[in-house]
């Protein structure tokens, strides 16, 4: 067993502590994989991120495991917050630059990400999400997955547990919800 | 609050659904709370404003100019626009039109069978590709149904490898289906821009495309245009999937209405196709045989001035030789793309399951044995890796060795190159496993000059051993068994360094002689088919060490009589089920059943029986490692006078598998596992040391953290055991400064700090590091364990 695997199971046990360990690998995982495809790809090529969390899913669980969609919501939700990570410091990063503020190391892996939202809007939304997440939870997490991991509906709602509808549902929502947020703050 | 913010959500859900117009009498029917209404109207409101908002993936990739879209790939995206007219008018701006709920962003590209478009399913709020048929096919009614017939069809496969369907249905007349929207290239034009693909390319995409069709054929689907523009590759990731589904079939009756203009791309199809007799799904599996030769030389192997002069060489000759065109490419790979293209039927492989399981078994024998020729018939080569690696060959089952083989796939992506260093810190087992050839170690016994392997006489302890006739007494025999962390991972590289600075070498003095570490010839040591004096070099691969190194310095300064180490490790097995011992039996039957049932998955054949196997299989190879050891001592240890042996110890050291999958009997088995070997050697008060698990120093352990723990203590209370079975902490020994350099290292990026985290450790959190000082205070720490327990059995 992979040790991913691992600590996906030992979530799937209510360990709260594997939560805290499996975030760190993934985040790493994600920030050398894109450098290292990076470095594969003709230059002017991007990535997805939905590409990028499968195949660090790949990578990272037994593929004995592969089929076990309670292993693959508590991945992907941890890829989703470590993508959310990664996103929320390169616009908090480029917004400072832009203030003139510190210099500040760029890195190639994180700059070549091209984030489908422009730095300031990135943090209204992040802003606007952890508030719609106080008060539902699970509809943020569904933002996360879709937004961040780049799962589908069908995908997001099967690492949720809860069925398509519910799931086409809660987008809806969460949808005008947070962009109501935006345009209003 | 809870309850009008439900209220808010239930009215907005509702609301939106409705036409504009009737939203308002809508809400002055149901929103009785002006709060509820304003905010439903707010809602509403940035519903509608919405556009793109969320509208896909936060990082997506840039559009490219000049890059057509695979979903395109059948198309001709350079063909004269083809009208658009029968979408409707939308009036999201940036539209080209509407169809359905589907919003029309752009044409991906259009062809002979119609076109393909991009849109959004404003229903779901996705991005989707749409296929839709073209309208003089449209116009076939026969075409018409079988496009839907076939559609319908391929949506009901579900599939890794196969692009998923989400809608089939009619607009205006028009047949077409939703699919999942993939924005990597086709394999097509991967061969254009790279021509020939690399040996373990060739494979893994092969492989993948043959599970793809493995799971349609068995849903009786074939797919009859399977070619390298229909094979979609995940962002240049090599993750296939298979698109266009059955549809080429939609279009065989215009085809036979018009002789000689062939639809599409003549070069992939096979002979019975070509000649319009019936196919079966064989048919696919030639033309995965022409897509293998297409990756393997950069062209397809029937090519012609026309498309019937292709239909004709498709339908009667033999392709030129793929080694003419490629001479790099195996002759394995020859034979199986060979036997794919034979004109009849029979003759070729006759599934895609045996074509994807061959081509995976190549893949992983061309990962783990690159120099050995793969052999398609027969199993893989009896000689293993692990063989080769100098690491132990017998493997009790073969579960330890599945995902090795998938590693091996995964890195046969060549693409896919990741940061070795990161992968070799996070999955420490496996990333020595493909890291290439190591060439066999020679055991110390058959390589160590015996001038240099004399003890040092200033190492404590040393210079009273062997006494008169302490060699003529019985070996003392210790046994080491358990898991990777027995095994031992710390690599003698970190070792090495550590010895020599000033603020560490002294804990590692008494393993050094000068530069060269101590050979002790007090003690001997098998492990697996390594055999000799105890020194460093004895962990799970040749570089690394593990406990036995220190524990053997404690026993063997302890004891003068010669003594033995057998250890027998498995890294990644457990107690539970690996290590079962008899009389903890076998688990409930519903637990074989949930395991077979997973197993099925890969394997449909597998029986409880089998799963039955599995349980104490490790158990068994144990004992079977031990026998071998003690019934053969005058050949593998040739100071060995036959003076008998005793054993007098068994350490056991294994669990994170057990604290993972914690199960409540473990206190249970493990008792049962020590009275066993006991019963089994006839030692009915043998000195058991259990290693208790301490990874990460358990500062904050988890539940099952603490309940493992908390089991593992357990078992040196039960009364029967006082005296003769101790357990020992890990926790004091795991190593707070190796832990923050990794922590540090990794951030920097592992691979361009290796060395500097090679002053520290080797390994992953779960392998306590690979801290050289770990490991040997580990290895101490049992062997005083031991000793401890030898004098209060003595005193008994």
């Amino acid at each position: 067993m992979s040790e991913v695997t691992q600590l996906l199971d030992a979530i799937e046990r209510g360990d709260e502590q594997a939560s805290k360990q499996l975030l760190p690998i993934i985040y790493r995982d994600l920030r050398g994989l894109a450098a290292n495809m990076l470095a594969q790809e003709p230059s002017g090529q991007t990535l997805e991120a939905t590409a990028l969390v499968h195949e660090a899913y790949v990578r990272l669980v037994d593929a004995e495991e592969e089929q076990k969609w309670k292993h693959r919501g508590h991945f992907f939700a941890a890829a989703a917050e470590a993508m959310r990570r990664i996103l929320v410091e390169q616009a908090r990063r480029k917004q400072r630059v832009k203030h003139g503020g510190e210099h500040h190391r760029i890195e190639l892996d994180d700059e070549r990400l091209v984030c489908a939202v422009p730095s300031d809007q990135m943090l209204a939304l992040d802003e606007a999400l952890e508030r719609f997440a106080q008060e539902e939870p699970e509809k943020a997490q569904l933002v996360k997955l879709r937004f961040f991991a780049g799962l589908s509906i069908e995908e997001a709602a099967e690492a949720l547990g809860i069925s398509r509808a519910t799931a086409s549902r809660h987008w809806t929502y969460a949808r005008a919800w947070l962009h109501d947020a935006v345009s209003a703050g | 609050m809870v309850a009008q913010r439900s209220s808010v959500e239930e009215v907005f859900l509702q609301a939106v659904q409705k036409d504009h117009a009737e939203r308002a009498a809508f809400l002055d029917a149901t929103c009785a709370d002006s709060k509820v209404r304003t905010r439903v109207e707010a809602l509403l409101k940035a519903h509608d404003n919405a556009s793109s908002f969320l509208d896909g993936p936060a990082v997506r990739p840039a559009p490219v100019s000049g890059t057509s879209e695979p979903q395109a790939s059948d198309c001709d995206t350079s063909s004269a626009q083809a009208p658009l007219d029968f979408l409707d008018r939308c009036d999201t701006p940036d539209r080209l039109g509407l169809l359905a709920h589907y919003e029309i962003l752009e044409i991906l590209g259009r062809g002979g069978m119609g076109i393909v478009l991009r849109g959004v399913d404003v229903k779901l709020s996705r991005v989707v590709a749409i296929k839709v048929l073209a309208p003089q096919l449209a116009a076939n009614a026969v075409a018409r149904q079988r496009f839907l017939r076939e559609a319908q069809a391929a949506a009901a496969v579900t599939h890794n490898h196969v692009v998923t369907i989400h809608a089939v249905d009619e607009f205006k007349g028009l047949p077409y289906l939703v699919m999942e929207y993939n924005s990597g290239p086709s394999l097509q034009q991967k061969i254009d821009a790279s021509g020939a693909l690399q040996l373990a390319q060739v494979l893994r995409i092969g492989m993948q495309i043959a599970s793809g069709l493995a799971a349609a054929h068995a849903q009786g689907l074939i797919h009859r245009d399977i070619k390298p523009a229909n094979i979609l590759l995940e962002n240049g990731i090599e993750r296939v999937k298979i698109t266009d589904f059955g549809l080429a079939r939609s279009i065989d009756d215009v085809r036979i209405t018009q002789a000689g203009a062939v639809y599409g791309t003549p070069q992939y199809m096979s002979p019975e196709q070509a000649q319009g007799e019936r196919v079966d799904q064989r048919s696919d599996l030639f033309s995965l045989g022409s897509v293998l030769y297409a990756m393997g030389t950069g062209r397809p192997p029937f090519r012609g001035d026309t498309s019937l002069a292709v239909l004709k060489r498709v339908c009667d000759d033999a392709p030129r030789p793929i080694r003419e065109v490629n001479p790099d490419i195996p002759a394995a790979l020859v034979d199986i793309v060979n036997r794919l293209l034979a004109k009849n039927p029979d003759d070729r492989f006759q599934s895609a399951g045996e074509v994807a399981e061959l081509l995976g078994r190549y893949l992983a024998h061309l990962q783990h044995d690159p120099l050995t020729p793969f052999q398609a018939d027969g199993r893989p080569q009896p000689r293993t890796i692990r063989e080769d690696r100098g690491e132990p060959s017998q493997q009790p089952n073969d579960r330890s060795a599945r995902p090795r083989l998938r590693r091996a796939i995964l890195v046969g992506a060549s693409v896919m190159v990741i940061g070795i260093a990161v992968l070799a810190a996070l999955e420490g087992t496996r990333s020595t496993n493909w890291t290439g050839l190591v060439a066999p170690r020679e055991t110390s016994a058959n390589k160590e000059a015996p001038a240099a392997s004399t003890p040092s006489p200033d190492a404590p302890g040393r210079s009273t051993k062997h006494g008169p006739g302490a060699t003529d007494r019985p070996v003392k025999v210790f046994i080491l068994a358990g898991d990777s962390n027995m095994a031992g991972r710390a690599k003698f590289s970190v070792l090495k360094y550590q010895a020599t600075q000033a603020e560490t070498k002294d804990r590692y003095q008494h393993l050094l002689n000068g530069s060269e570490w101590v050979v002790r010839e007090d003690v001997w040591i098998k492990n697996f088919h390594q055999k000799g004096n105890l020194t460093v070099g004895f962990g799970q691969a040749p570089d690394r060490f593990g406990p036995e190194l220190e524990f053997g310095q404690v026993v063997g300064d302890y004891f003068d009589e010669q003594v033995l180490l057998i250890k027998t490790c498995w890294g990644g097995h457990d107690l539970n089920r690996d290590f079962r011992s008899p009389s903890s039996g076998l688990p409930p039957p519903e637990v074989l059943e949930r395991m077979r049932k997973e197993l099925q998955k890969s394997k449909p054949d597998v029986t409880l029986a089998d799963m039955e196997k599995f349980y104490g299989a490790t158990y068994r190879a144990m004992l079977t490692e031990i026998r071998d050891a003690l019934d053969n001592l005058a050949e593998y240890f040739p100071g060995y006078k036959g003076q008998g042996y005793e054993i007098a110890g068994f350490v056991w050291f294994s669990g994170w598998n057990d604290m993972v999958n914690y199960d409540p009997f473990y206190t249970e088995h493990l008792a049962n596992f020590i009275r066993d070997v006991r019963g089994e050697f006839k030692t009915p008060n043998l000195p058991f040391v259990i290693g208790q698990m301490g990874v990460k120093g358990m500062s904050n352990p988890g539940t099952n953290e603490a309940n493992f723990r908390a089991a593992q203590a357990a078992v040196g209370q039960l009364p029967e055991f006082t005296g003769n079975v101790k357990v020992v902490a890990t926790d004091p020994f795991w190593d707070h400064e190796a832990e923050a350099v990794f922590g540090e290292v990794l951030k920097k990026g592992l691979k361009d700090h290796q060395a500097e985290w090679e002053k520290f450790g080797s390994d992953a959190i779960y392998h306590y590091l690979g801290s050289p000082k770990t490991f040997c205070a580990m290895g101490r720490a049992f062997g005083e364990a031991m000793i401890e327990l030898r004098h209060s059995g003595a005193k008994r």
